[in-house]
């Protein structure tokens, strides 16, 4: 598979065996783990050599093994990677590291821990609110973290080998905005649905074969001619772990999602870690303070308010949700969709404020709520609907 | 003229056994009309969740505290929170958020429409804050509800970092310290920012006497949860449901206090005379995992008219009867208890490899000679709900006793229907009435 280049690659992995490397790099001798979501430092995997690939579902592959441990009134895409790991897809792994990204996946960890054993097993006990005490918590796990990976591989995490692993990952989070510049352009030169398959097959290499693909990707797509016409509708998708085929929905209803705001998505690579300052302090900052994600919670500084006073709402708003007003000007986003799998609550308590502060933005909104495995047809329809409104 | 059709309400609360869960609601209903009355008179209120830490200081401070989970059970139990759920849906979030936050945000959302508290609202509804105190311990809705919340309220939201339970699989020895450091630091900042809005400072000696307050309800609190274990059960949950808000919330009162102090002597009469919840217990139930169903709380009366007592619940317990006196300085002190109340059975469980939760159902199931586990699923709450199916799957490792799920939720009656829930009940307690007689002849009760 190796001898493929660029999306075809891209496409033959999502097609055949996402996890084919990483299981070669297995057989090779290499360390391999899964991880959860987006706030497991990767850059302490790679600096320990470990190949670390993001634990996801499959949309297309139904849910019969998780039925018989875990409830229906919880997050689908939980359920599905549950699934897989009960069906064993993930057990030629060394390990896996999950983290405290919301209630559903802490309880799902305690019994992916129980029914689906691996040898390594980690959780990261992220803080959810953004302030020092929380950073000085946040810094102990990490360091508790590295301890656990060191004692595992028998290898010491330098402070040497941790920048080198951060520069790669800042690479890797920098094609990604590079390929995703081309979504600016008037038709977008590389579609939504590609951006994410790209995307997936990036979380499922290591990071420097990963930089290697993007830069095959990015040739690929800046060689090629516009591929669709210049009078499609522009969609900003806002939603949570949306690695399913809601994109490629949308785009065959006739509109481009040019930009959007998901977990596998702008979230996994916005923000780099920063360079000038201590690695360990780099990586809380860039997985706590700049993380996008409703589960962590910020607001304006406290102490800078005066007695009794407290900061007026749409500074909070500002403030948690301005970023989203800026991808819709800068990708000239002309609506918004917010996929929202049913039970994340982090992201439905959210979702009225997002809803308003967006059209108060002069963005209209189609607001969904619906499952990991999406409804073609009944969705289909709205979005038709929501586009032809556009039109209008 | 036609008449009016009136409405007739369905009794939907429980007939309580003993004496002192009886007056359990007076005092409840008295907290919040003495919020309501510190309003008036210009005294300050605040908006409390559960394990913000916040009781001592609150106490010390003279603020008034409302602790609006409660409110959410409490208006279900009075069959007040649909009309609050929907004005909160109403405005676009998810039936399936956290059924308490959709009646604390449709009680604020009515509040800024009315521009004023109805009255008729359950316990003459919630006192308007002058600060509201999330955190987040526990699960997401404790600071995302307060953060939604300010859709329509704007007042001075404090939101400590309280991560107070331990993950599954690490070694409590390795964490305390640092957890304990946490919450302190959290503590001290909630400190400084209660006495810039409240405009006064915190006398730390009152701090130290409510802690030692807390401590002393909770410990009495888990005492009477312990002489629960008696055969016939002394106390049904459906009562300890009833007091749970002073070893839970309330806990700095000494009323609180008083009251569980009453509650035990009650229990341990009952005890020594062999008084039950009814003339003859035939099967002992767990309360599993999930929180109750406010909506239908009779179904612990129904449980107990087919010859079942649910004598004891997983959720609302306290474990702890350590003595913190020593930590001098009393946000340690309070912080100290509390790390070591919400692990408690941390290492059994860890011998295990399970999580805390489960592993405390499977050590109840055998300290109160239980016969079936129920579990309530959630269809609003995913923090006590995820893992039912999978943990009755694991309890069979460790018991023959049959355990089942029936789903509704916490606050929302339009989830389920009482009689589909009667039917699965006596489907499963004819079950459980089967198991416990093989058991019997086989010599293992």
């Amino acid at each position: 598979m190796q001898d493929l280049k660029g999306l075809k690659r891209v496409e033959t992995m999502l097609r055949t065996d996402r996890l084919a490397r990483m299981k070669e790099l297995k057989k090779e001798g290499r360390t391999v783990m899964g991880y959860m979501c987006c706030f497991v430092p990767l850059e302490m995997l790679t600096a320990l050599d470990i190949a670390p690939f993001r634990l996801i579902g499959d949309c297309e592959e139904v849910t019969t093994e998780a039925d018989k441990y875990l409830e229906t009134i919880m997050c689908s895409f939980l359920r599905s990677a549950f699934d897989l790991a009960m069906k064993k897809t993930f057990d030629f792994a060394d390990g896996v590291i999950f983290t405290h990204s919301c209630d559903s996946v802490v309880k799902t960890w305690e019994y992916w821990r129980y029914f689906a054993p691996n040898q390594f097993e980690w959780y990261i006990n992220v803080p959810h609110i953004v302030k020092a005490s929380s950073e000085r918590f946040f810094t102990k796990e990490l360091l508790r973290l590295q301890k656990a990976l060191e004692a595992y591989t028998h290898k010491e995490m330098t402070n040497e080998s941790l920048r080198k692993a951060i520069r790669l990952h800042n690479r890797n989070r920098q094609l990604m905005r590079n390929l995703n510049e081309f979504r600016k352009e008037n038709p977008p030169r590389v579609s939504g649905a590609e951006m994410r398959k790209t995307l997936l097959a990036c979380m499922s290499l290591p990071v420097e074969e990963a930089n290697s693909l993007l830069e095959e990707v990015i040739a690929e797509v800046k060689a090629r001619v516009p591929l669709a016409p210049p009078d499609r509708h522009r969609i900003l998708l806002y939603g949570p772990e949306m690695d399913n085929d809601f994109v490629d929905l949308v785009e065959e209803c006739g509109a481009s999602v040019v930009i959007d705001d998901v977990c596998i998505g702008t979230r996994y690579y916005a923000k780099d870690v920063d360079w000038g300052i201590e690695p360990l302090d780099a990586l809380n900052r860039r997985y706590l303070e700049q993380m996008v994600c409703p589960r962590v919670y910020r607001r304006p500084d406290e102490n800078k308010l005066a007695p009794g006073e407290t900061y007026e709402r749409q500074d909070d708003l500002d403030l948690r949700l301005s970023y989203l007003r800026d991808y819709a000007e800068d990708w000239k986003a002309d609506g918004a969709i917010m996929y929202l799998l049913r039970y994340c609550d982090s992201h439905e308590f959210d979702a009225p404020d997002v809803r308003d502060y967006l059209q108060e933005a002069k963005v209209p909104v189609l607001f969904l709520e619906g499952d990991y495995m999406v409804t073609k047809e009944q969705n289909k329809t709205r979005i038709q609907a929501f586009l032809e409104m556009l039109d209008a | 003229m036609a008449e009016e059709k009136k409405v007739v309400k369905v009794k939907t609360t429980a007939d309580k056994s003993t004496e002192t869960s009886k007056k359990a609601h007076l005092l409840v209903r008295k907290y919040y009309h003495e919020a309501a009355q510190a309003l008036q008179e210009g005294r300050p209120v605040a908006w409390l969740m559960a394990s913000t830490l916040c009781e001592e200081m609150c106490r010390a401070m003279d603020v008034t505290p409302i602790y609006t989970e409660n409110f959410g059970g409490t208006a279900a139990a009075m069959q007040g929170g649909i009309m609050l759920c929907e004005a909160c849906e109403a405005d676009g979030f998810s039936m399936g958020i956290c059924g308490y936050a959709r009646v604390g945000l449709g009680h604020s959302k009515l509040r800024q429409e009315l521009g004023r508290v109805d009255p008729s609202w359950p316990n003459g509804g919630m006192a308007d804050p002058d600060l509201i105190i999330g955190c987040s311990a526990g699960c997401e809705p404790r600071y995302k509800w307060y953060q939604a919340q300010r859709r329509y309220q704007q007042v001075p939201f404090l939101c400590p970092e309280i991560l107070d339970t331990y993950p599954v699989g690490m070694d409590p020895d390795d964490l305390e310290d640092y957890y304990v450091e946490l919450l302190v630091a959290e503590m001290y900042e909630t400190k400084a920012l209660m006495e810039k809005h409240l405009g006064k400072k915190m006398d730390m000696d009152k701090v130290a006497e409510y802690a030692e307050q807390s401590e002393r309800t909770r410990n009495l609190y888990w005492k009477c949860d312990e002489i629960r274990r008696a055969v016939p059960g002394p106390m049904p949950v459906e009562d300890m449901l009833s007091c749970m808000p002073f070893g839970f919330f309330y806990t700095a009162f000494k009323e609180s206090e008083d009251f569980f102090q009453e509650l035990y002597d009650e229990l341990a009469a009952r005890v020594k005379n062999g008084v039950g919840v009814i003339p003859e217990e035939k099967l002992r139930i767990l309360w599993g995992w999930g929180l109750p169903p406010w909506h239908y709380l009779r179904i612990f009366n129904y449980l107990e008219s087919k010859g079942a007592v649910a004598v004891m619940q997983e959720c609302y317990t306290n474990f702890c009867a350590d003595d913190c006196s020593q930590y001098s300085d009393p946000f340690e002190r309070i912080a100290r208890y509390q790390i070591r109340c919400r692990n408690h059975g941390h290492k059994e469980a860890n011998a295990r490899h399970l999580g805390v939760d489960v592993s405390r159902m499977i050590s109840y199931v055998e300290d109160y000679k239980c016969d079936g586990v129920i579990q309530h699923a959630l269809v609003s709450c995913r923090q006590r709900t995820i893992g039912q199916i999978a943990s009755a799957e694991i309890m069979k490792k460790y018991s023959t006793i049959p355990v089942m799920s029936f789903q509704s939720d916490l606050v929302d009656e339009r989830t389920a229907s009482q009689a589909e829930i009667n039917q699965r009940l006596d489907a499963f307690l004819e079950v459980a009435a089967v198991e416990k007689e093989r058991r019997q002849k086989a010599g293992l009760l």
